[in-house]
């Protein structure tokens, strides 16, 4: 996707709906080393008061990646900054909102500016802001 | 002469970007005053800069700035304008 920077503006939004699978949370586990059993293991999230493993913040963080690689700015841009904090944890299966708006855009550094929202059924999940700056 | 209030209004940006509560913006101040002002902190501090202002630089305006004065110049002319 090499999406027409020039009709990028403030003001706009992208929004991904997603859930992440126990496979996901697999590959993840793989990719990251992180193996801790809260994210991985049915019974030890139980144990710790969840219904099902909690969804690793970084999978939240690869959801962002979606939006900034393929649409602000695309391939035009490289991934410059982020900035989340994780309010709510997501479970596995649950459906999820991405929130992605531009809201500043730099001519002079060439970046922009995101305001970053992930929600589960209108519970904020993670918020935070991302920039993204043109190669 | 610069608008010494603009220096005070900066300080917290500076401070945040900077992640050092101890920074004072002076006009001489320039990136090599200031050990973690590398080329991410200072697209961070243009855009800060920018945002909180409501202005806009130019690409041209932000490579002529040889310090901190001159930045604080250009957003006085910017703010009268």
């Amino acid at each position: 996707m090499n999406p027409d920077i020039a009709n990028l503006a403030p003001g706009q939004k992208w929004i991904l709906k997603f859930s992440v699978s126990a496979d996901e949370q697999e590959a993840f586990a793989l990719l990251s080393g992180d193996l801790n059993p809260i994210h991985l293991n049915q019974a030890f999230a139980e144990q710790a008061g969840f219904q099902r493993p909690v969804v690793y913040g970084g999978m939240l963080i690869a959801k962002l990646s979606s939006i900034i690689g393929m649409y602000v700015p695309g391939s035009r841009g490289l991934w410059s900054g982020v900035k989340i904090d994780f309010r709510s944890p997501l479970l596995v299966d649950q459906e999820a909102k991405l929130e992605v708006e531009l809201i500043q855009f730099s001519e002079a550094v060439k970046s922009y500016v995101l305001n970053v929202l992930i929600t589960c059924q209108g519970e904020i999940i993670a918020s935070g802001k991302a920039m993204a700056t043109l190669l | 002469m610069y608008n010494t209030d603009l220096f005070v209004e900066l300080t917290p940006i500076f401070q945040d970007i900077f992640d050092d509560d101890d920074i004072i913006p002076r006009p001489d101040m320039a990136a090599k005053d200031v050990d973690s002002w590398d080329s991410l902190n200072h697209i961070r501090l243009i855009i800060a800069i920018e945002g909180h202002f409501n202005i806009r630089f130019t690409t041209a305006e932000v490579n002529q700035f040889q310090n901190v004065g001159d930045l604080v110049a250009t957003i006085q002319d910017k703010l009268k304008s």
